[in-house]
This record gives structure tokens, C-alpha cells and sequence, in this order.
């Protein structure tokens, strides 16, 4: 069995994914995706729980808001074509990994990987939301990422396009929380806040924006 | 009668019609028409009663559609992204597009429905409607998001999600399944529902599943 799954895009504004897969070769993806598979190809449920996933982790997860995370995955099984489509329109990026290269991806935007990749869902920070709710608290925002753990190869779409930037170790970028797509573990990442318009009913309320440290590579989308 | 398609990301369909040429579509589709354009309603109807109400209330199919009547221009869009493609029809050559996916028509393509049945599951009680049309003539449909498109030999078959099928020639027969994911009772109850598409013909898929585009692009 190889250990990288061959996979191309196909079409321009709403891209799809065409997973070639020998026999007996295996990718991993969301329920819910397939466009077409060719009759030969098997489908199968992979639990998170085999992935190494608890059901515990995966209900916190899920008590935090995560609520893209399910608790299997289609296993498309070869010989044949299978194409994976997320409904929307954006870039898609096809990133071969390699062994224990570490790649924290926000939740949501994963299309499929080789089931040679490590898969687990986490927490990548929280902070508190500076608009209070009606009864005055501020609720702890989560930003949930899926941490991919190579070798292999993993497949996502952005919202509109990507852009990929390499930091040297120190070196800093500044985003919003929406627009970080990715990054490398190595890389640091904070939450930090700007000064927001000083208004009549509220005050001051800051703005979340993330500090994101080098080294490692980092991906931010443009239409998030 | 020349149909030209214009952009790319919401692209048009503009028919420029002479004297008495005459194209139809479903309502609410034009976008812009030189004011010597005539416009007419045609009801469907055929099948009876008992079809009208099965194809549009359960359907959703339209009660009527629009005719422009030539001479002049007459633009129309489904004011969302998608690829278009425009089909030329032999005599008696017969295609079925999704619905809602019809953009034009000329008069000379004649329009029905075409029922493929479900699975009769939970959720999937009833079946879908495509819209049949027959040619002589030329027509226009949109899909959403990028159009893929196959030839498919005598016998040869794929796996089709149900929102990914946008347009087959007649002769591809479709018949709805339950795919299991996976082994034992749990797989099966976990199961979707897919097609299969079997040849000899075209089909031409969507990369974008109407049911779930809402904002998706």
C-alpha cells in the first residue's frame, strides 16, 4: 500500500478532489462529501476512537462548541476514483507531510487524508469575547483546530484563496482570529487585542487578533 | 437565433432572436430584454391534474413557464455562480437536467418531467423530478459551482451523490441506493443515500450540492 494518496483538484470556482486510490489503499474523510465514487470503491466507517481519538475527548469537544466533530469518518477503500466536494467555493491546497511533521489546521476546512496520518482534534486557544452577552458576562470563545501528523498526504479548502507565508524563528505576523487557516506546530500562536472605537453604549471594546510566532509555516485565507 | 454565454463567475445567457423565434425558461430568470421582446405564460399541464399537483407541490417543479417572443435580445441568469453549458439537440434527441438547473430553451425543444424514484427511507419517502427536454433545438442550464462531465460506455456505472447529478442523456439509467457505511446493523443505519448511474451516455455532475449551498459561495 502506498503510503500517499494521489490527489488532484478539478474545476476553478467551486473545486473538487480526485482521490485516486490502487487497491487496497485507504483515504480518510468527512460524512457527507462524496460526489461520485467509481462502484468498485468500498466504503467503510472509521471511528475516531481507532484513530486514537477518545469518545471522553471528543465530548469535550463537542460540550465546547466543536460541533463539526463527528465521531467516524468515511474510509474510501480502492481500486478506483472517489471526488470530494465541501459545496463552496475556495482554494485547495494538497500538502504532503512528512514523518511526524505536524500541521494544526482550523476545524472544518479538512477534505481527506491518507489514513497513514495521525488525526486529532484540539483546542488551539480561547479567550474571552469582549461584547457581553444580555446578561453581562463574556463568553469564552474556543478556536478549534484538527492537528495532522504526517507522513501523508492531507487535503483542505480555504475560504477563497490561501496564502502562505514561511516564518524564521521570532518572527511575528499579526491576524484576525477568522483568517489563520493553518500553521506548523512549531509555530507559536496568541490571542492579543487592538483598540476598538471608544462607543457611546459599550466603551472600548478591543478587538481579538492573533500573534503568530515563527518558525514553521503559517496559512491565512482571504475570504474567512 | 444566436446564445451566447457572458462571464464566468454569475455568468448570463443572452439570446438574440429574430422575428418570430421564440425561447422559454422558468420564471423569474431574465435579467435584461430589448423592449420589442414579447412575453407570454405557458402553463403545464400535461399528465392531468393529478401529475400538476404531484410534480409541483410535491415536486417543486413550476406551474408555468415563461416564452420571449423574438424579434430583439433577452439576457437570463440564476443570479448565482456556476458554470453554464449550451446544449444543441438533434430531432427527437432527448436529455434530462436537474431541476431548477434549465436556464433556456428554444421553443422547438419540448419540455416534460422525469421521475426517478427513492429509496422510499426516512427523509427520502419520494424520489426527484428532472425536467425532460427534447430536441429539435438548443438550450442552456447552469450548475452549481464547476460542471465535470463523462462518458460513460454500454454498462458502465459510478456512485453518484444525490445533489452531484446535473444533466444524462436519457439512455443513463439512474436508480437511487442505500450505500452503507460500513459493516453490520450500525452501517446500514448509518447509511446515505446515493445513485447509480449506469451507461451508455453522458452525465455531467455539479461540484457543489444545491441543498447545501446556502452562502457556500
Amino acid at each position: 500500500m502506498s503510503a500517499t494518496v494521489k490527489a488532484d483538484t478539478v474545476g476553478g470556482i467551486t473545486p473538487a478532489v480526485l482521490v485516486t486510490l490502487a487497491h487496497g489503499e485507504k483515504v480518510l474523510a468527512a460524512h457527507g462529501i462524496m460526489l461520485y465514487k467509481e462502484t468498485p470503491v468500498k466504503v467503510h466507517r472509521r471511528t475516531m476512537k481507532s484513530l486514537g481519538v477518545s469518545t471522553a475527548h471528543l465530548m469535550g469537544m463537542h460540550a465546547l462548541g466543536d460541533n463539526e466533530e463527528s465521531y467516524f469518518f468515511a474510509e474510501f477503500e480502492g481500486p478506483g476514483h472517489v471526488s470530494l466536494s465541501r459545496d463552496r467555493g475556495g482554494e485547495v491546497r494538497i500538502v504532503p507531510l512528512a514523518q511526524n511533521q505536524s500541521v494544526r489546521l482550523r476545524n472544518g476546512h479538512l477534505i481527506c487524508f491518507d489514513e497513514s496520518v495521525r488525526y486529532y482534534p484540539m483546542v488551539l486557544l480561547k479567550y474571552q469575547d469582549p461584547v457581553p452577552d444580555s446578561n453581562g458576562n463574556h463568553p469564552t470563545r474556543y478556536v478549534f483546530a484538527d492537528e495532522l501528523t504526517g507522513p501523508g498526504t492531507i487535503v483542505f479548502q480555504s475560504y477563497g484563496n490561501v496564502l502562505s507565508f514561511e516564518l524564521k524563528p521570532g518572527e511575528m505576523m499579526r491576524t484576525s482570529v477568522e483568517g489563520l487557516l493553518a500553521a506548523a506546530q512549531s509555530v507559536q500562536i496568541r490571542i492579543n487585542w487592538l483598540a476598538g472605537a471608544q462607543l457611546a453604549g459599550t466603551g472600548n471594546i478591543a478587538i481579538p487578533v492573533l500573534d503568530v510566532v515563527g518558525p514553521g509555516m503559517v496559512m491565512v485565507h482571504s475570504g474567512a | 437565433m444566436q446564445i451566447d454565454i457572458k462571464g464566468e463567475f454569475v455568468p448570463i445567457a443572452l439570446a438574440t432572436l429574430g422575428a418570430g423565434e421564440q425561447v422559454y425558461c422558468e420564471a423569474g430568470l431574465m435579467v435584461y430584454s430589448d423592449p420589442s421582446i414579447g412575453f407570454q405564460t405557458r402553463w403545464l399541464t400535461q399528465g392531468g391534474l393529478g401529475a400538476v399537483v404531484r410534480r409541483t407541490l410535491v415536486g417543486g417543479l413550476p406551474f408555468h413557464l415563461h416564452e420571449f417572443l423574438g424579434p430583439g435580445y433577452v439576457a437570463f441568469s440564476r443570479f448565482r455562480p456556476g458554470e453554464m453549458r449550451l446544449l444543441t439537440l438533434a430531432p427527437g434527441e432527448k436529455v434530462d437536467v436537474a431541476e431548477h438547473s434549465l436556464l433556456l430553451a428554444t421553443n422547438t425543444v419540448s419540455f416534460d418531467t422525469s421521475y426517478i424514484a427513492g429509496t422510499g427511507r426516512i427523509g427520502r419517502l419520494i424520489g426527484f423530478w428532472m425536467d425532460r427536454l427534447t430536441g429539435p433545438g438548443q438550450l442552456v442550464f447552469q450548475g452549481h459551482g464547476n460542471i465535470l462531465a463523462f462518458t460513460l460506455a454500454e454498462g458502465e456505472a459510478m456512485d453518484v451523490d444525490h445533489g452531484a447529478l446535473l444533466m444524462k442523456d436519457t439512455s443513463v439509467k439512474v436508480q437511487a441506493f442505500n450505500q452503507p457505511l460500513g459493516a453490520g446493523l450500525l452501517g446500514h443505519a448509518m447509511s446515505f443515500e446515493a445513485l447509480k448511474v449506469e451507461g451508455p451516455g453522458r452525465v455531467l455532475l455539479q461540484t457543489v450540492d444545491p441543498s447545501r449551498s446556502s452562502g457556500a459561495l
